[in-house]
Order: C-alpha cells, then sequence, then structure tokens
C-alpha cells in the first residue's frame, strides 16, 4: 500500500498526525523540559572537559617535576666515583676470631631481617671492611663503600643464630634442689602439693619439658 | 530562523540552535508519544529521551528536507515508545491467526476533528492501540508491525480488525452514526 493510497484510505491520518496541542489542555513547559535535557546533553560535555583539564594539567606537573627528581637522584646503573679510600692498619697477628657456623645463604624471606655481614677473617678484604667505620647515610655508605672482590663476595655468608644447648639430665641423676641447680643455674624448683595428706609425696619436676607421671590405669 | 540552517548550527554543537529546534518540534512529538502511551508524565519522559538520542546523533545526519527530518526525529519516538512498552509489558498480544477484515467507518472518523480522533485512539487498549497507530497513521505494513513487536503478521491484522471494531462500538457510544450524517 502506497503511502498515497494510505492518506486516500484515511484521509484524516494527517490531521492526527499534525496535532500538536489538545485543546483546553495546558502545553509542555518547554524552558523547563529544555533545562533537563540541556543538562543532559551538555553537562556530560562539560564534565568531560574538565577531565582533559585534568589530565592536561598532570602531565604538565610531571614534566616540571620529574627533571627535578632526576636531578636530584642518580640513576643507579650511572658511575660512581669513590674517592681513595684511607691507608690500611696493619694486620694484628696472633687475634683469634671466632667464627659463627657457616651455613649455606638461605632465600630471602619478606620482611625477614637479614643478618649482618661479618667480616672474613682470612681476606684481606675482609679486615677492610672491618676498618671502614659504619656510616649514617645510606645513600652516602653505597657511595663509598668499596665494591668487594670476587672471592669475598663468593664467602658472603649468613649467620644463624646458635641454638643454646640445654643438658639434657635423666631423672635419676636428680637428688635434691640443691644438686639440680648446681647443674642448672637457671634451675627453679617448682612444687606441686596435693590436698589429700595421705597422698602423695610432694614431686618436684624439672624443667617445663619433663612430662609428668601418668597414673596407670590398672 | 529556517529549520534547515538551526540543524546545521546544531549539528556545531550549537545549544541555542539545539534549544530552537526543541521549540519548535516538541509540541508534535509529544502528541505523538501520547499516542503510544497514556500517561502524558511517561510521555514528556520519552519525549525527552527521544530528543537527547536525536540531538546525539545529529551531526551523523545529511540534512535532505524539512519532512525527512521530521520523519527520522518521529521514528526515534516512536521507538523510545515501543521500548518502554515492551518494558512495561504493557501489551501482551496473544496470537490469533484469524483476522476478521472490518471496514473502519472513515467516513465518520473524517467528520471528527483531530483532538476527538485522538481521544478515540488513546482509549484503545495497548496492544491495538499500537498496532491501530502503527498501520493507520504511521503506515506501516503487517509484516513490518510484526517484525517491530514480534508478533506474526495475523496476530497484527487480527488486532488492527478488533481495534477498528472497538472504535466502531465508541463511536456508536458516542452515537455518531451514518443515519445522523445522512440527515445532515
Amino acid at each position: 500500500m502506497s503511502n498515497e493510497a494510505h492518506n486516500d484510505a484515511y484521509p484524516w491520518r494527517d490531521r492526527l498526525d499534525g496535532l500538536e496541542s489538545l485543546p483546553g489542555e495546558a502545553g509542555i513547559d518547554k524552558a523547563a523540559a529544555w533545562e533537563k535535557l540541556g543538562r543532559r546533553l551538555h553537562g556530560k560535555q562539560r564534565r568531560r572537559y574538565a577531565a582533559w583539564y585534568w589530565s592536561a594539567a598532570a602531565v604538565v606537573l610531571l614534566a616540571v617535576l620529574l627533571p627535578a627528581l632526576m636531578w636530584r637522584h642518580p640513576q643507579k646503573g650511572s658511575l660512581v666515583v669513590t674517592p681513595p679510600s684511607p691507608p690500611l692498619p696493619a694486620p694484628v697477628k696472633n687475634v683469634v676470631v671466632k667464627t659463627p657456623p657457616v651455613t649455606p645463604a638461605a632465600p630471602e624471606v619478606p620482611g625477614r631481617k637479614q643478618p649482618a655481614l661479618l667480616p672474613h677473617p682470612d681476606t684481606a678484604t675482609g679486615e677492610a671492611l672491618a676498618a671502614i667505620p659504619p656510616a649514617a647515610d645510606t645513600a652516602r655508605s653505597v657511595s663509598s663503600r668499596p665494591i668487594p672482590s670476587f672471592d669475598s663476595m663468593l664467602a658472603r655468608v649468613t649467620t644463624a643464630p646458635v641454638k643454646k644447648k640445654i643438658r639434657v639430665v635423666h631423672i635419676n641423676e636428680l637428688n635434691d634442689a640443691a644438686s639440680q641447680a648446681a647443674i642448672d643455674e637457671e634451675y627453679k624448683p617448682f612444687k606441686i602439693k596435693f590436698n589429700n595428706p595421705s597422698g602423695f609425696a610432694s614431686q618436684t619436676i624439672v624443667g617445663s619439658t619433663a612430662q609428668p607421671e601418668r597414673p596407670s590405669k590398672n | 530562523m529556517q529549520l534547515s540552517e538551526l540543524v546545521k548550527q546544531a549539528k556545531r554543537g550549537s545549544a541555542a540552535a539545539q534549544q530552537g529546534m526543541f521549540d519548535r518540534l516538541a509540541d508534535g512529538m509529544l502528541m505523538v508519544c501520547r499516542r503510544y502511551v497514556k500517561t502524558r508524565e511517561d510521555a514528556e519522559e520519552l519525549m525527552l529521551d527521544g530528543f537527547y538520542k536525536f540531538f546525539k546523533a545529529l551531526p551523523a545526519f545529511r540534512y535532505q528536507g524539512d519532512a525527512a527530518l521530521y520523519a527520522w526525529l518521529k521514528r526515534i519516538m516512536i521507538n523510545e515508545c515501543l521500548m518502554f512498552l515492551r518494558r512495561k509489558n504493557a501489551f501482551v498480544i496473544v496470537s490469533e491467526t484469524v483476522a476478521e477484515d472490518i471496514p473502519l467507518e472513515t467516513d465518520i472518523l473524517d467528520q471528527l476533528s483531530a483532538a476527538d480522533i485522538f481521544n478515540l485512539v488513546v482509549q484503545l487498549p495497548a496492544g491495538y492501540r499500537t498496532v491501530f497507530n502503527l498501520h493507520v497513521i504511521e503506515g506501516m505494513h503487517h509484516g513490518q508491525i510484526a517484525e517491530l513487536l514480534g508478533i506474526s503478521e495475523g496476530t497484527s491484522k487480527s488486532q488492527l480488525s478488533k481495534a477498528k471494531a472497538l472504535l466502531q462500538k465508541m463511536l456508536a457510544h458516542k452515537n455518531i452514526t451514518y443515519v445522523k450524517r445522512s440527515t445532515q
């Protein structure tokens, strides 16, 4: 059906289609409606422009600050010229240095405090390292610290804390509190008294690891 | 200012030109929306949504005359209304393949004013009203309507027949008959 034929079939169609308001009815408040629509149309645009302004400002700020920051902190890969180290002190002979047991380097655990690097006794570099006074500033120490030789790098070890050995005493060896005190200086007698007078005699428990004797079920 | 000039400036993003277009076209578009949805508040919201989409898509629009612009805007409004009705499940159209062709007494309607016809049309149930609007007012074929609403062609035809029958009843209720017309 063509439009012309359609119009012939429904001649009132154009009148209905062209209707703009009903008689006796208030029209639309165009100013209010446009304000609402205009806010939707142009509000987002303004926000988009604001985002552009902020990003441009951030780029300019970075461009200004970045050279200043780079000027203050030289890059790690740059060559640092260290002043010549002071003459080493004469080696001291007949000095016995107790070294802790050497253990292989454990993998670094985050949050775990690494033990201090001890100077290696056998190498001259170790003594040289020991002779250098501790620096206050880390950055300064990094720049003034002499680069250790390859051997000393290999000898870099970690020290594990030495476990305190506790002397194991057999129960039969315990005679009284006084003798125990002689054996172990940290010994503290601990007595358990039972309320029942006809019950057991007082018992002495040595150490926290000693298990009290359980009464047999039979 | 001519509509073509307003379109040109609105395409460049002129808010004043957009407002000028809105002022010129808003009344007609509100009536289009009101033919599809019952409440005036819903119609106003849909009209604003339609204008929003219209202005967003305007830069890509090639102006080919006022009639083309009006037809495009009207199509946007109708789509908004149909989406709204679909969201609200306003028309539940039962499939009916039997469609009895009821001729609409166009002579009687031709005697009525546009406002009277409008008031009759908006009293139809949503399903009848939608198909009647799309077929009679917008001039769509039943195939197009079926595709647009997701119904069969037969259902579209039967909906139109029922809409016409209901309109006849309404006209009869208003005591507008051929007899009355013939006596005039």
